[in-house]
C-alpha cells in the first residue's frame, strides 16, 4: 500500500475505532449498571471484531492481539453463568490499552505499550483451546452405492454425460467448505450430483476437507462447459474430470460400488419440503401451548388486579400491548397446529367405494354406494383410528344387510341395495354413520338370542327399551355366526367396532327397522386437538 | 465496465474497498451503503453488476440484505465480505444466494480477481 493511501486509511482507522470505542464504553456502561445480557456482549463482541478487522488490514499487529483475545474473552463471558465483576474489570482494563495503541499510532506508528501484562489476566481466564487435529486424509477411491450404479447406469443409457469431476483447492486455500459450497451449487444448474466423496460436501467446513472433493456428475453438457462454470471461484488448484463409460463397474480405478453404503440424495431441486412427525410430538407441543395460555391468563389477572393502584404507570398501557400480541400469538399458534393436525376426510375416504364395489362382487348381490360429508375436516390422529370402523360396517352392510337380489324381489324392494356413509358435523360431535336399506334387525330375536346366551336375565331384559336391546349386538358373544343367523343382523367384529369408537371417546349408536335397513352411527366428541387415547 | 457497489458498516473496509477498485479503469464503484436497508434500495435504484456485502452489520445484517437483494434480483451477483471463523454464515449466505466470498484480510489483485470474474460469470454462459 503507498504511503498516501496508508496515511489516509491511518486517519479514517484512527477516527472510527475512537467512535466505536466510544460505543462499547456506553455498552460496557449499561452492563455495569444493569448486569451482564447476550445483546450487550454480542453487540460489543461485533465491534471488537470490527476493529480487529480493520487493524489486521492496516497491519497493527499489537491491536489485531489484543481485540482478538478480547473477542475470546467475550465469547467466553456470553456463555459462562457466572462471572464476578473481577472479570468485567478486565474488559475495561483492555479498552484503556486498545486507547493507549490508538495514541501510539497517533504519534507516530511505532508501538511501544506493552500489552503482555493484560494478555496474561485474559490468558489466566479463558480455558485453554483444545487443538483440534487437522490431518484427516480422503480415501481416493470414490465409493458408490449399488443404487448409485442403476442410476449411472440408466443416464449412460439415457446417453447422457457421467463424469467424475476431481476438485483440488490450493494448499492454503481457506473457508473450503463455502467453497465447496459454491462449487456444488453451481453444478448442480449443470446436471444432476449423484454422491460426493467426502460424502454430504455441502454439509462440510474448512476443517472437514483435506486438500480438495471429488463427485459424481450427470449432465448433458460437456467438460469444457464443467470447467466454465467453476472459473469465477477463487482458490481452486486443479479440476479433473474423467468420463465414467458403460464398463465402468470393472474397468474404472477410480470407482468402487459398495454394499454397505445407503441410498443418499443430494438435496433436489424441487424437493417437497415436508418432514414426517409423530403425532405425539404435536401434542406435546398443544399441551405446551395450553400451559402457555394459563400463564397468560394469570397475567392478565394480575394485570386487572395491579390497574386500579397503578393507572398513571406508563409500564400498565405497556404491559396490555404485551398481553395482547401474547393472545394474537397464541391464536395463531393455534390455528397452525391445527392445520396441521386437521385434513379431509376425503383423502381417506376415497378408498370406500372401491372397497363396497369389491364386497358387492363377492357377494353377487347388486348395491348402490353413496357418501357424503367429503369435505368435512377432522384430526388426522382421529381419522385414522375410525377407518378400520368403517371398513367392519360396510362388509356388515354389504354381508348381512342388503338382502340377495331375489329376496328383495320378493319383499318387493327395490333390486338395488343403497348403503350410504355419511359425516356430519354439529358443535361438539361428528356422526359417521353407515345406512342402508337392507333386512333390519329384529329386536325380538336379539333378546332371545342374549336370553338363550345366558347374557342377561330376564328381569333385567325386561328393564331395557330397544335402544339398550340393541346395544347388547356389540357384547363379544353376539359376534359368532350362528347367533348372526339367528337375527339377521350384524356379523363380526361389532364390538371391536364400539371398543375403538369408544377409545375416541364415542359411543355407537343403532337404529333399526325389520325389512327396512339399519342404520349404525359412530358419534365422537369433536376435540379437535388432543388424540384421546384412553 | 464492471460496476460495484459496496456494503459495510465500516468505514474503513468502504474506505479500503475503494482505493482499491478505484485504480483500474474497467471497473467503476457506483455506490456505498453503509446499512442493509440502504443497500436493498440502492440496488434496485442503480442496478450495479455486482455488490460487496459485509456479513455482519447492526440492525439489518449480511445475510437478510441478500435475501431481499436476491428476491427482488435473482441473478444478482452478490460477494460477502468476511472475516476468519465465519464459515457457517458464509454458508448460510450462500445458500440464501451469494454467489461468491472474500476474507479479510483481502488483496488488491484477489479482490479485484474474484469481482471481475463473477461480473463475467452470467456473460459467458450467454455467448
Amino acid at each position: 500500500m503507498s504511503d498516501n493511501k496508508k496515511a489516509m486509511l491511518t486517519d479514517i482507522f484512527l477516527k472510527e475505532t475512537a467512535q466505536q470505542l466510544q460505543n462499547i464504553d456506553k455498552l460496557l456502561m449499561d452492563m455495569d449498571h444493569d448486569g451482564l445480557d447476550s445483546y450487550h456482549i454480542e453487540e460489543i463482541c461485533r465491534i471488537v471484531h470490527s476493529i480487529k478487522g480493520a487493524a489486521n488490514m492496516m497491519d497493527f499487529e499489537e491491536i489485531s492481539k489484543l481485540t482478538h483475545n478480547m473477542e475470546e474473552l467475550l465469547q467466553y463471558i456470553g456463555s459462562s453463568n457466572q462471572i464476578d465483576n473481577s472479570v468485567l474489570d478486565i474488559v475495561f482494563q483492555c479498552m484503556d490499552y486498545l486507547e493507549l495503541l490508538l495514541a501510539d499510532i497517533d504519534n507516530g506508528n511505532r508501538f511501544t505499550t506493552d500489552i503482555s501484562p493484560i494478555l496474561e489476566k485474559i490468558a489466566y481466564i479463558v480455558p485453554n483451546k483444545v487443538f483440534k487435529d487437522n490431518s484427516q486424509r480422503s480415501n481416493s477411491v470414490f465409493r458408490i452405492s449399488e443404487y448409485d450404479e442403476k442410476v449411472i447406469d440408466d443416464a449412460i443409457k439415457r446417453k447422457e454425460n457421467v463424469y467424475l469431476v476431481i476438485i483440488e483447492f490450493m494448499p492454503n486455500s481457506i473457508m473450503k467448505g463455502a467453497r465447496s459450497l459454491l462449487i456444488i451449487n453451481q453444478l448442480k444448474e449443470m446436471g444432476h450430483i449423484i454422491r460426493t466423496h467426502p460424502d454430504q460436501i455441502e454439509k462440510a467446513l474448512d476443517n472437514d476437507i483435506s486438500n480438495g472433493f471429488s463427485l459424481i456428475l450427470i449432465t448433458s453438457e460437456s467438460r469444457q462447459a464443467i470447467i466454465d462454470c467453476l472459473d469465477y471461484i477463487d482458490e481452486i488448484q486443479n479440476i479433473t474430470i474423467h468420463v465414467i463409460e458403460e464398463d465402468f463397474k470393472t474397468n474404472n480405478p477410480y470407482i468402487e460400488t459398495s454394499k454397505h453404503l445407503s441410498t443418499r440424495f443430494l438435496f433436489r431441486q424441487n424437493e417437497r419440503r415436508e418432514i414426517v412427525v409423530a403425532i405425539e410430538q404435536i401434542d406435546k407441543i398443544v399441551r405446551l401451548l395450553f400451559e402457555l395460555t394459563d400463564n397468560r391468563q394469570e397475567l392478565e389477572q394480575i394485570y386487572s388486579s395491579l390497574l386500579t393502584a397503578h393507572s398513571a404507570d406508563g409500564n400498565m398501557d405497556k404491559l396490555e400491548n404485551v398481553i395482547q400480541q401474547m393472545k394474537k400469538c397464541h391464536q395463531r399458534l393455534e390455528e397452525v397446529l391445527m392445520d396441521i393436525r386437521i385434513c379431509t376426510v376425503e383423502n381417506v375416504f376415497s378408498r370406500f367405494p372401491r372397497l363396497v364395489r369389491e364386497l358387492t362382487r363377492r357377494s353377487g348381490k347388486k348395491v348402490d354406494f353413496t357418501m357424503e360429508g367429503n369435505t368435512i375436516k377432522m384430526d388426522k390422529a382421529i381419522i385414522e383410528k375410525i377407518v378400520d370402523p368403517i371398513i367392519h360396517l360396510l362388509r356388515n352392510a354389504v354381508d348381512h344387510g342388503i338382502e340377495p337380489v331375489s329376496e328383495r324381489e320378493q319383499k318387493g324392494k327395490n333390486l338395488t341395495g343403497h348403503i350410504q356413509l355419511s359425516v356430519e358435523k354439529n358443535n361438539d360431535h361428528i356422526v359417521i354413520s353407515v345406512k342402508d336399506d337392507g333386512r333390519g334387525i329384529n329386536i325380538d330375536k336379539v333378546r332371545k338370542a342374549a336370553l338363550s346366551r345366558g347374557m342377561v336375565t330376564e328381569q333385567a331384559l325386561s328393564q331395557l327399551n330397544d335402544k339398550d336391546t340393541l346395544q347388547m349386538i356389540f357384547k363379544p358373544g353376539f359376534s359368532t355366526a350362528d347367533v348372526i343367523s339367528e337375527i339377521s343382523g350384524r356379523g363380526i367384529g361389532m364390538d371391536v367396532v364400539k371398543t375403538n369408537v369408544e377409545r375416541l371417546g364415542g359411543t355407537v349408536e343403532i337404529e333399526t327397522a325389520e325389512n327396512q335397513g339399519t342404520k349404525i352411527s359412530m358419534i365422537i366428541p369433536a376435540k379437535y386437538c388432543l388424540s384421546l387415547e384412553k | 465496465m464492471v460496476r460495484v457497489l459496496i456494503v459495510d458498516d465500516t468505514q474503513f473496509i468502504r474506505a479500503s474497498l475503494r482505493l482499491m477498485l478505484e485504480r483500474h479503469d474497467d471497473i467503476e464503484i457506483v455506490g456505498e451503503a453503509d446499512t442493509g436497508t440502504k443497500a436493498v434500495s440502492m440496488y434496485q435504484r442503480l442496478k450495479p453488476d455486482v455488490v460487496t456485502m459485509d456479513i455482519s452489520m447492526p440492525n439489518m445484517d449480511g445475510i437478510e440484505a441478500v435475501r431481499r437483494i436476491i428476491s427482488a434480483d435473482p441473478n444478482a451477483k452478490v460477494c460477502m465480505i468476511t472475516s476468519m471463523g465465519k464459515e457457517q454464515v458464509v454458508k448460510e449466505s450462500i445458500l440464501t444466494g451469494a454467489k461468491g466470498f472474500i476474507v479479510k484480510p483481502f488483496y488488491e489483485d484477489k479482490v479485484v480477481d474474484v469481482l471481475k470474474k463473477l461480473a463475467g460469470k452470467k456473460e459467458e454462459k450467454n455467448t
